[in-house]
């Protein structure tokens, strides 16, 4: 494999290539076990991350084989070497395309049996090749219980492979897998099998393919007493799916999980997240003050850069924390009982309106709750396009850390009629994903087909609470990682400029918000805001504050007019409060007295401007740098265009 | 032959797949899935968006309302022939087939005059 394996800055990283050593790779179709597999043979000596060059998610682990030690890469699943989507052709791409020196040295492929013939016709078309291939049978147990196991000796015979019966969950038949592996490994190459089919005809070659798997299987499942055809009784999961996928009590079903999903990573995250910011806001940060203290470091530049910038930067990265996990945690649920591919049917059709898979229905979902988990959610479309596609959309959804300055603003401005005027918000942030969406469908992405809806459906499971854990862990950890640094660095930067003076005699880290760079830096914004009707320093340095976190905006608003912050009020107080006197005059003075427009166009622009910088964090790990630039040149565009013809036609008229 | 489009075709009845879409990427992919002649199908439930839940073999494949229209199938005898005489209703007098009058007009078309058609290329 080329050495430029490892210099990709996207994803986890944490588990280098070993020099030297060979690579396996394990492929196989979509719900065969095959990720459980990789998990269960490399454990914790795993990551997961973009493929170079790529934003194609692999998992990447070490596993001891035999004697030796070689490096692992899960792919993603698919059902053949003829890739639908760039994630699929990453597998062709790495098998087929790539030098023979590059190719891996082996491939396991993970094959299902109780559809055999289905998960075979990828190992016929790589048994084409001269890879060692070792077949992973998945999933005995229920074809056992279906009267249709696979004896695996008979179906090696067959296949000209070795075949190894596993149970991923259990653990099971690895250390069998592992011996087959180093055969393969020292045998170093495979005979291809023969085919008699021509070159130039796709189907008479696809004919051959499934008829050399129809050879090799009928003496594996001779002494099988059933069919292999299903059930005669409907099975669970059929039951399950006369409701689930029904078309009255499907979409309410759909609805109602969806709710649950909203509801676990808002209200379940928040005290947690709640407690880990009281926690370096107190404790932590006094802890700190008395270090530095102790060691005579009574500097306001440093102490503040330590304890405002470093402490703070962190704290906010953990208490993203809880709210990754939780997401994580049900996206693998999700996934792994085989509901998400229910839920994808389901919301097909409304999502096909935007030229979105069924799918795209839960990042959006989330990102009403937060847009940083709403961002990785977006890993459960396969299409890296559709996947770009979503991320974009999803700053547009309004977060709950918006809401906080909607109920402030409309508290101050429209006292009588703030609950309307929050509900709009919300149906604007609707209105925007659709548009944008529409736009960019028939621009940028005009050449991406609406992918018809051809899909797989797994027997239900109940998820397995270790590897759910083992797979939240993995997410976590990668994406602390790469979010880290960004988060912290922005904080960092935010305080220094807060800290230095721009004018005055003030010294490092003892200057009031009118004189730092942050407000030389505001009042050169300023001016840009102005046909929006609100270019004041003041409130165009609470915009960048909340590029850091919405949630700063309105305690950095109260900064700047040295009030005290009245978040922790109700709506009808903080619309009395001392700020929201200050607020409606800055307003109506920047607008020359049409505060009305002007305050809705400030909203306007809030809800379309980049989110946060951990919204940018997510997405640069998810679809690149350079999709994450577009976003915010995208994001501010709309955000400034909408703020301005709000504010400049009403006027006309209010 | 009684032909007609899948979304037509009655749930719970064996059939025959006659012709898949042409588009090449999508009867690729329907072929991997298990969807072709010759191979156990059945349309078991329709789904949320006008779909169809089909079992092939020992597996489940959700395909939406498009595609269903786009797939010729034929009711499956007994033995395994495709069901002849059109306007064949089943036991309880009831056509075999709900409608499907373009696809069924097409194929026989091709079965009358024996040429080349366009669907010839996409049978699976």
């Amino acid at each position: 494999m080329p050495e430029t394996v490892q210099s990709s800055c996207h994803g986890g990283g944490s588990v280098a290539p070993t020099a030297g050593a060979p690579t396996v790779a394990f492929i196989g179709c979509p719900n065969v076990g095959k990720t459980t597999l990789f998990n269960a043979v490399t454990g914790l000596r795993r990551s997961v991350g973009n493929w170079p060059g790529t934003t194609v998610e692999t998992g990447r682990g070490r596993w001891h084989v035999g004697d030796e030690r070689v490096d692992v890469i899960d792919l993603p699943g698919t059902y053949s070497l003829d890739p639908q989507s760039p994630d699929e052709a990453l597998t062709r791409s790495i098998l087929v395309d790539a030098p023979a020196a590059e190719r891996p040295a082996a491939v396991v492929i993970a094959a299902d049996a109780v559809d055999p013939a289905r998960s075979l016709y990828l190992c016929a078309q790589v048994r084409e090749l001269d890879l060692p291939v070792v077949v992973a049978l998945t999933m005995n147990d229920v074809a056992a219980r279906r009267g249709a196991a696979v004896d695996a000796e008979a179906l090696a015979a067959g296949l000209g492979c070795p075949v190894v019966a596993v149970d991923p969950r259990r653990g099971t038949g690895v250390e069998e897998l592992a011996a087959a592996v180093a055969d393969a490994l020292r045998s170093r190459t495979m005979a291809p099998r023969p085919t008699d089919a021509p070159a130039d005809d796709e189907l008479a070659a696809m004919d051959d393919r499934f008829a050399w798997i129809e050879a090799a299987l009928a003496p594996a499942l001779a002494g099988s007493p059933g069919t292999g055809d299903g059930p005669a009784r409907p099975s669970a999961s059929e039951r399950i799916d006369r409701i689930v996928l029904h078309p009255i009590a499907g979409p309410l079903v759909f609805l109602a999980a969806m709710w649950a999903v909203f509801q676990l990573t808002t209200i379940v995250a928040a005290p947690l997240q709640d407690g880990l910011d009281a926690l370096f806001s107190g404790p932590v940060t006094d802890a700190g003050a008395a270090l530095l203290a102790a060691l005579g470091i009574d500097h306001p530049l440093v102490t503040g850069l330590v304890l405002n910038g470093l402490v703070a930067g962190v704290g906010m990265l953990l208490t993203f924390a809880p709210l990754m996990a939780i997401m994580f945690a049900l996206l693998a649920a999700l996934e792994d009982s085989g509901y998400m591919a229910r839920a994808a049917v389901v919301a097909d059709r409304a999502m096909r309106a935007l030229g979105l898979p069924g799918r795209a229905f839960l990042p959006l979902i989330v990102g009403f709750g937060c847009n940083v988990p709403a961002i990785s959610a977006t890993r459960v479309l396969s299409d890296t396009r559709q996947r770009i596609l979503t991320a974009l959309l999803v700053p547009f959804t309004s977060c709950s850390a918006r809401l906080t300055v909607y109920v402030m603003l409309a508290g101050t401005f429209f006292p009588e009629h703030a609950g309307t005027v929050v509900f709009a918000m919300y149906v604007i942030s609707i209105l925007l994903v659709i548009a944008t969406g529409f736009a960019l469908r028939r621009t940028l992405w005009r050449t991406m087909g609406s992918a018809p809806l051809v899909m797989d459906l797994p027997p239900y499971q109940v998820p397995s609470p270790r590897i759910l854990a083992a797979g939240t862990w993995v997410r976590l950890h990668g994406f602390l990682q790469t979010a880290g640094g960004v988060i912290v660095a922005t904080v960092i930067v935010v305080f220094a400029l807060q800290s230095i003076p721009a004018t005055g005699d003030h010294a490092l880290g003892e200057v009031p918000p009118e004189d730092s760079l942050y407000a030389a830096g505001a009042q050169a914004v300023a001016p840009v805001l102005a046909p929006a009707g609100f270019g004041d320093w003041r409130t165009a340095g609470t915009l960048v504050t909340g590029f850091v976190a919405k949630e700063a905006v309105i305690s950095s608003w109260a900064q700047t007019y040295a009030l005290e912050d009245p978040s922790s009020l109700d709506a009808r107080e903080q619309g009395s409060s001392p700020l929201a006197v200050q607020l409606r005059a800055t307003f109506a003075d920047s607008s020359g007295g049409h505060t009305g427009p002007a305050v809705w166009a400030f909203l306007v622009f809030l809800l379309a401007y980049t989110p946060c910088v951990a919204t940018l964090a997510a997405q640069r790990r998810e679809i690149g740098l350079r999709w994450t630039v577009f976003g915010v040149a995208m994001q501010l565009c709309i955000a400034w265009t909408l703020a301005v013809a709000v504010f400049q036609i009403g006027r006309l008229i209010w | 032959m009684t032909v007609c489009s899948l979304l037509d075709a009655p749930l719970h009845r064996d059939l025959d797949i006659e012709a898949l879409p042409a588009d090449i990427g999508l009867r690729r992919r329907l072929l991997e899935l298990g969807v072709r002649r010759g191979a156990p199908i059945s349309a078991v439930q329709r789904t949320a968006g006008g779909g169809l839940l089909l079992r092939t073999g020992p597996s489940r494949v959700a395909i939406d309302r498009a595609t269903c229209a786009g797939i010729t199938v034929c009711l499956a005898s007994a033995d395994g022939t495709c069901l002849a005489a059109s306007g064949a209703a089943d036991a309880t007098g009831s056509p075999m087939c709900a409608g499907g009058t373009g696809a069924v007009a097409a194929h026989r078309a091709d079965a009358g005059t024996g040429e080349p058609s366009a669907n010839a290329a996409a049978r699976a």
